[in-house]
C-alpha cells in the first residue's frame, strides 16, 4: 500500500495537488466539449486552463503559472466570452449534424487509445521541479530560444497586420 | 522567515514539539485559516471603507452623511451587512442558476486572493512570491469573468452591456497598468513585492539615504516615473471600475449594470469585492510607487544576516534585535506608515468619485489605447535610459530624487490648501475652521 | 560576436522581415496618390528588392551553417526550397501589382504580407528544430489566411479566408499536440526531451519508440499534410483556391505547398529515415497517400469547369506526386532524390503562378464571383496570341510534356522512386498524369478551337506581362536545361545526410 503511494506520488501534499489540479484540469477540458451552451463551454475552459496553471505551479514554474492566467483566464477567454455574449449565441447555436455520433464514437476511441498509450508507456517516478523563476525564463528566452522568441514577433506582426487589414473601415 | 506559513509551523515545531509529518496538514490547516483571515479582513476593509466614503460623500456636498449607529455613524456598515443578509435571495426565473450563483463569489475570490502577496510590513506577507506582482495582476484579472458571467447568467439587458462594457474596460486598462509596473519591476531587478518595496532606499549606512524616505521612493525616481504612477492610477481606476470610470455599472443608463438583478447577500459579495478592491489598488500605489512599509532612516537587515541570526535593524544610530520585541514594534510601525499611505491614496480615489463625471465609452477606450499606452511605452524607454545615465546609487541620481520629491511636496501642499479653499468657499459649517 | 555571425547566416530572413517593416511603413506615411490606396512602383520595388537580396544571398551559400545554437540550418534543404519559395513570392507580388491596382484594393499591406509570410516559409525550410519549423508554419499560414481573404468585400473571399482559417487552425493544432508527444518521447527514450531534429532522429534510430511517438509522427505529418493539401486534407483546397483573390490564390499553392515540403522532407529524415524496422512502414503509407492523393486530384479535376477549381485540383494532384518522391526519399534516403523533389517544386511555382497569372488577366471584375469559367476562354487564342501562348506553355508543363519544367521534374521524381523500387506507385503516378494531360490540353483545345469570337477583356499592366514573361521564361529555361540547377542543386546538397 505504501509502495503504491510512494509510487504515485500520493505519499506527499503535492502529490494530491497534482492529481487535483490534473483531474480538474480534464474535467473541464471535457466540459468544454460536451456543455451545449458555448458560454458555459468557455467558462469551463477556464477552469481548465486554470487547472493547468496549479500543475506549473507544482512544477515550480511559476512565472509561466501566473502568465497561464494573466494571458489565458484573463486576456484571451475573456475575449472569447465577449464575442460569444456579442453574438449572443444561446445553448441551440450551431446545428449538429448527424455525423456528429460518428465523431462522438471516433473521439472516444482515441481518447481511450491516447490513454491507454500514455499510461502504459509513462513510467511512475516523480517529475524534476524546474527553476521557474522570472531569471531563470528569461535566460532561457534570451539564450537557447533566442530565435523562436524573435520569430514570434515576426508572427505577431502578421496578426497585427491582418487585423489592421481585415478590420479597417475603408480599405479600397 | 518571510513566509508567515512557514514562519508558523517552525513556531510550532519548536514550541509545541510538533511532529514534522504533521507538517502538510498543518500547512494547509493555516493555509486555510489565512484565507478565512483574508476574507474577513477584506469585507471589515470595506465596511469601514464604505463609512469613509459617505462621510466623504457627505462632506463634500455639504451634509453629513451617516452619524446614527455607532459612534460617528461607524458601525453602520456593520448595520447595512445585517440588512443585506436578511434580504430576499431573489433569482430572476430566465436566469442561468448555477452561474448566476457562482458569479459573485468568483468576483470575490478574485479579489480577495490578491491579498495573499501584499505585504503588510517586513513579516507581515502569506506568500512572498517570486513573481508577486504579476500574481496580482493575474489573479485579479479573475473578477472580469465574474463580472462577464452574471451579466450574462441575468439574462437581463442592463446586466449583458455592463458585463460587456466591463470586459471591454478591464482587458484594455490591464495593458498599460502591466506596462506602468514594469519601470518599478526593471529598477528593483524583481517581480516579488517585498524585493521591490526594499530596493526602495539608498545606502544603508547613514540614516538620511536608508529606508524610507520619500527621495527614495520610486515615484520620484524620475519624472517619467511620476507620469507612470499617474498612468498606473488612472488604469487601476478603470480596473477597479471606479469613477470617473465605473461605465459598467453606470446608474444613469444601465440601472446598475451587472448587478442589477442581484439582490440580499449575493448582492452584499459584489459590493465587498468592489471595495476591497480599493484597497489592492491602493496597495500597489504604495508598494511600487511609494516604498511600501518602509520607515524612513530604518535600514533593512539583510536576507544573508537574517539566515545567519543576530541580524539588526538600524534606526538613526539604534540597533534593534530582528528577533526580539523591538523589532516586533518596529514592525506596527512600518505597518502603521503602509496603512497611512495606502489611505491617503484610497482618499484620493474617493474624492475622485464626488468630483469627476464618468466618460463615454469612446472617451474610455481613447483614454487607454490612443494615451495612455503610447505614452507609457515612452516611459519605459525613456525611463530605461535614465537607468543608464543616472544610476540609482549615484549623487547626481539622489540630488534628482530629492528635488522631486521637494516637487511632489509643493504639488501636495497646494492640493492640500486647494481642498481647504473648497469646503471653506463651499460654506462648510459641519466641523470649525481649525479643524479644516 | 557569434550573434553576428548567427545575424549573417540569417541573412536573408531578416532582409525580406524588415522590407516588410519599410514597406509597412512606406504605406503609412504615403500620400493619398495613385489609382487605389497605399499603392505605388516603390512598394513593388521595395519589396523586389529584398527577396531579389535574399536569393542572391542563397544562391552565394555554401556549405552547412547554423545559427541560434541549432535553431536554423542552412544547408542545401534551406537553400533549394528558400530560393523556391522567394521565387514564387518575387513572380506573385508583380501579379499582385497588377491585380490590386485592377480591383482598387491597397498594395502596402498585401505586400507586407507575403514577404512576412516567405519569412516564415523561410522558417520552415531552414528549421533546425520542431519549434522553429511549427514558429514558421504559424507566420507562413496566418499571413496566407489573411491573403485569402484580402478582398473583403466580397462574400466568396471571406468564405475563403474563413474556411482556410478553420481549418488550418484544427491543422496546427494537432501538428502542435503531435510535437508534444515527440518532445515527450524523445525524452523517454534519451533521457533529455527536446525539439531539435538531431535528436529526435538519434531518438528515433533505435526503434525504441514507443507507439505514441509515432502518433505524434502521425500527427505532425498530418499538419504538414494539410498544408501541401495532401487527399484527405484537401477539403478546403477548392473553395479557398476559388475564393482567394487569385494572386494570394497561386501564392498558397506554390509557396505555401513548396515550405511544407521542405519541412515535410526535414521532419521525415529525422523521425522516419533513421527508423530500425519501421522505414518500410513509414513508406508504404507515405506512398498510399500519394497514389490516393494524385488519383483523387486527377479525377476530380476533369469534373471542373471552373479553372481556379481545377487548377485547385490539379495542385492537389501535383502533391502527390511529389509526395511520391518523399517516399521515394524515406525508402532510399539519397540527397538525389531531395534534388529531384526540389526541382519539381521549383518547376511547379514557376508554371502554376503563370497559369494564375493568366487566369488573373481574363478574370471577370464583377464582385459576385471570383473565378472565371474554362469556356470564357473560347478564341483567346486568336486574339490574345502572346498571353494564350503563354497559358499553353504553363499547360503542357502542367501536363508534363517536353521540353518544359514539369517534364523534367515528373522524370526526375519517378526515376527516383524507380531507383528505391517503388514500381506499383509509380506505374499509378504516370497513369494519373495521363488522366492529368486530358484536362490540362482541353483548355489548349478551348482556347484555339472553340469559336474564335473572343469577348473577354484583358488586363493590361506590364507588371503582369513581366510576370507571366517570367514565369514562361523559368517553364522552359528550366525544362531545357535542367542540368544548370541540377549543379547548383548538388553542390549546395553536397554533404547533406551526413
Amino acid at each position: 500500500m505504501s509502495a503504491f503511494f510512494a509510487h504515485s506520488g500520493l505519499d506527499s501534499v503535492e502529490g494530491w495537488f497534482f492529481y487535483l489540479g490534473a483531474a480538474v484540469a480534464v474535467v473541464g477540458a471535457l466540459m468544454t466539449v460536451l456543455s451545449r451552451s458555448p458560454l458555459r463551454g468557455a467558462l469551463w475552459l477556464i477552469v481548465s486552463l486554470c487547472s493547468v496553471a496549479v500543475l506549473y505551479l507544482l512544477l515550480g514554474a511559476s512565472f509561466v503559472a501566473a502568465m497561464q492566467v494573466l494571458v489565458y483566464a484573463g486576456a484571451i477567454m475573456v475575449l472569447f466570452i465577449f464575442v460569444i455574449m456579442l453574438l449572443n449565441l444561446g445553448p441551440d447555436a450551431g446545428v449538429r449534424p448527424a455525423y456528429l455520433s460518428v465523431a462522438k464514437v471516433l473521439g472516444l476511441g482515441a481518447a481511450a487509445y491516447f490513454t491507454f498509450q500514455i499510461v502504459t508507456s509513462v513510467s511512475g517516478g516523480k517529475a524534476q521541479a524546474v527553476d521557474g523563476t522570472v531569471k531563470a525564463v528569461g535566460t532561457l528566452l534570451l539564450g537557447n530560444y533566442l530565435f523562436a522568441f524573435e520569430a514570434i514577433s515576426v508572427l505577431l506582426l502578421v496578426a497585427v497586420v491582418g487585423a489592421v487589414v481585415l478590420g479597417m473601415k475603408r480599405l479600397t | 522567515m518571510q513566509d508567515l506559513v512557514s514562519f508558523l509551523n517552525s513556531q510550532l515545531q519548536t514550541v509545541f514539539g510538533l511532529s514534522e509529518t504533521l507538517f502538510p496538514y498543518v500547512a494547509a490547516a493555516m493555509v486555510l485559516a489565512i484565507a478565512f483571515g483574508f476574507t474577513v479582513f477584506a469585507a471589515v476593509y470595506a465596511g469601514v471603507f464604505i463609512f469613509f466614503e459617505r462621510r466623504i460623500a457627505g462632506r463634500i456636498m455639504s451634509r453629513i452623511g451617516p452619524n446614527r449607529v455607532g459612534p460617528q455613524g461607524l458601525l453602520q456598515f456593520i448595520a447595512d451587512a445585517v440588512k443585506l443578509i436578511f434580504k430576499e435571495d431573489i433569482i430572476p426565473t430566465s436566469a442561468d442558476r448555477p452561474l448566476f450563483k457562482l458569479a459573485p463569489y468568483l468576483m470575490f475570490i478574485g479579489v480577495v486572493a490578491g491579498f495573499a502577496v501584499l505585504p503588510f510590513s517586513h513579516r507581515v506577507i502569506a506568500a512572498d512570491l517570486n513573481v508577486g506582482l504579476l500574481y496580482v495582476l493575474a489573479i485579479t484579472s479573475i473578477t472580469v469573468v465574474g463580472v462577464l458571467m452574471s451579466g450574462w447568467a441575468s439574462n437581463s439587458k442592463w446586466a449583458l452591456f455592463g458585463g460587456m462594457r466591463s470586459a471591454a474596460q478591464l482587458v484594455s486598462y490591464e495593458i498599460p497598468s502591466g506596462l506602468a509596473l514594469l519601470p518599478a519591476v526593471l529598477l528593483s531587478g524583481s517581480l516579488s513585492t517585498q524585493e521591490i518595496i526594499m530596493a526602495q532606499a539608498g545606502s544603508p549606512e547613514h540614516a538620511l539615504t536608508a529606508g524610507g524616505w520619500p527621495w527614495n521612493w520610486y515615484i520620484f525616481h524620475s519624472p517619467m516615473m511620476f507620469v507612470c504612477f499617474v498612468i498606473f492610477f488612472i488604469a487601476q481606476l478603470a480596473e477597479g471600475a471606479r469613477l470617473p470610470f465605473d461605465l459598467p455599472e453606470g446608474e444613469s443608463e444601465l440601472v446598475s449594470g451587472y448587478n442589477t438583478e442581484y439582490s440580499g447577500f449575493r448582492f452584499g459579495a459584489y459590493f465587498t469585492a468592489e471595495f476591497a478592491n480599493t484597497w489592492i489598488a491602493g496597495a500597489l500605489c504604495v508598494i511600487v510607487f511609494f516604498g511600501g512599509w518602509q520607515i524612513p532612516g530604518a535600514a533593512v537587515p539583510s536576507a544573508e544576516a537574517i539566515a545567519a541570526s543576530g541580524a539588526t535593524w538600524t534606526w538613526f544610530g539604534y540597533s534593534i534585535e530582528y528577533a526580539g520585541w523591538g523589532a516586533f514594534w518596529l514592525e506596527a510601525l512600518s505597518f502603521l506608515f503602509f496603512i497611512v499611505k495606502m489611505a491617503g491614496v484610497v482618499f484620493i480615489i474617493i474624492q475622485l468619485r464626488w468630483t469627476v463625471p464618468r466618460v463615454r465609452i469612446d472617451q474610455m477606450m481613447t483614454i487607454c489605447w490612443k494615451y495612455l499606452l503610447p505614452l507609457t511605452f515612452a516611459c519605459l524607454f525613456l525611463i530605461l535610459g535614465w537607468m543608464i545615465v543616472l544610476p540609482w546609487e549615484s549623487t547626481a541620481a539622489l540630488v534628482v530624487r530629492i528635488v522631486m520629491a521637494l516637487a511632489g511636496a509643493v504639488l501636495l501642499a497646494l492640493y492640500a490648501w486647494r481642498v481647504r479653499y473648497n469646503i471653506h468657499s463651499a460654506g462648510d459649517k459641519v466641523y470649525p475652521h481649525w479643524i479644516i | 560576436m557569434n550573434m553576428l555571425q548567427d545575424l549573417g547566416t540569417i541573412a536573408p530572413l531578416w532582409i525580406v522581415a524588415i522590407a516588410a517593416a519599410v514597406v509597412l511603413l512606406l504605406t503609412v506615411t504615403g500620400g493619398k496618390s495613385g489609382p487605389a490606396p497605399n499603392t505605388g512602383t516603390h512598394l513593388v520595388m521595395v519589396s523586389l528588392a529584398a527577396l531579389a537580396a535574399a536569393a542572391w544571398l542563397l544562391v552565394g551559400h555554401d556549405g552547412t551553417k547554423t545559427a541560434f545554437s541549432g535553431a536554423i540550418v542552412v544547408d542545401g534543404v534551406g537553400v533549394l526550397f528558400g530560393l523556391t519559395v522567394i521565387a514564387g513570392a518575387f513572380i506573385a507580388i508583380m501579379l499582385a501589382a497588377a491585380y490590386l491596382t485592377e480591383h482598387g484594393l491597397s498594395q502596402g499591406e498585401y505586400f507586407a504580407l507575403v514577404l512576412l509570410s516567405t519569412v516564415g516559409m523561410m522558417m520552415l525550410a531552414m528549421a533546425g528544430d520542431l519549434l522553429t519549423l511549427f514558429i514558421g508554419l504559424e507566420t507562413m499560414s496566418l499571413a496566407v489566411y489573411i491573403l485569402a481573404g484580402y478582398r473583403r468585400s466580397n462574400r466568396k473571399s471571406q468564405e475563403a479566408a474563413f474556411k482556410y482559417f478553420v481549418f488550418g487552425a484544427f491543422a496546427s493544432a494537432f501538428a502542435l499536440f503531435g510535437m508534444a508527444l515527440i518532445y515527450g518521447e524523445v525524452g523517454r527514450v534519451s533521457g533529455s526531451p527536446s525539439l531539435a531534429f538531431a535528436a529526435i532522429g538519434k531518438a528515433y534510430g533505435p526503434g525504441e519508440v514507443a507507439a505514441i511517438g509515432w502518433i505524434g509522427v502521425a500527427l505532425v505529418f498530418g499538419g504538414l499534410a494539410f498544408k501541401i493539401a495532401a487527399v484527405p486534407f484537401h477539403m478546403w483546397a477548392p473553395d479557398v483556391y476559388e475564393g482567394a483573390p487569385t494572386p494570394s490564390t497561386g501564392f498558397m499553392a506554390v509557396g505555401v505547398k513548396a515550405a511544407a515540403f521542405a519541412g515535410l522532407c526535414r521532419f521525415v529524415a529525422a523521425t522516419m529515415v533513421s527508423a530500425e524496422g519501421r522505414t518500410e512502414t513509414a513508406v508504404l503509407s507515405i506512398e498510399i497517400i500519394a497514389i490516393i492523393t494524385m488519383v483523387v486530384g486527377n479525377l476530380l479535376a476533369v469534373r471542373q469547369t471552373q479553372i481556379k477549381r481545377m487548377l485547385a485540383y490539379s495542385s492537389v494532384a501535383h502533391a502527390g506526386y511529389v509526395l511520391l518522391g518523399v517516399a521515394a526519399f524515406v525508402a532510399n534516403p539519397k540527397p538525389e532524390t531531395i534534388q529531384a523533389v526540389s526541382y519539381y517544386l521549383f518547376g511547379y511555382t514557376a508554371m502554376t503562378l503563370g497559369a494564375f497569372g493568366v487566369v488573373l488577366a481574363f478574370e471577370c471584375q464583377d464582385d459576385r464571383r471570383l473565378d472565371l469559367p474554362i469556356s470564357r476562354l473560347s478564341g483567346i487564342g486568336h486574339r490574345y496570341s502572346a498571353t494564350a501562348l503563354a497559358l499553353v506553355v504553363f499547360m503542357l508543363a502542367l501536363a508534363g510534356i517536353p521540353p518544359t519544367a514539369g517534364f523534367f521534374g515528373k522524370l526526375a521524381v519517378f526515376s527516383a522512386a524507380v531507383d528505391a523500387g517503388r514500381i506499383t506507385a509509380v506505374i499509378i503516378a504516370v497513369l494519373a498524369s495521363a488522366v492529368g494531360a486530358f484536362y490540362y490540353l482541353r483548355i489548349i483545345v478551348v482556347m484555339y478551337m472553340r469559336g474564335s469570337d473572343c469577348q473577354e477583356k484583358k488586363v493590361n499592366s506590364s507588371w503582369l506581362a513581366a510576370g507571366l514573361w517570367a514565369c514562361a521564361g523559368l517553364t522552359i529555361g528550366v525544362g531545357l536545361l535542367p542540368e544548370s540547377y541540377l549543379v547548383f542543386a548538388k553542390r549546395v546538397l553536397t554533404g547533406w545526410l551526413g
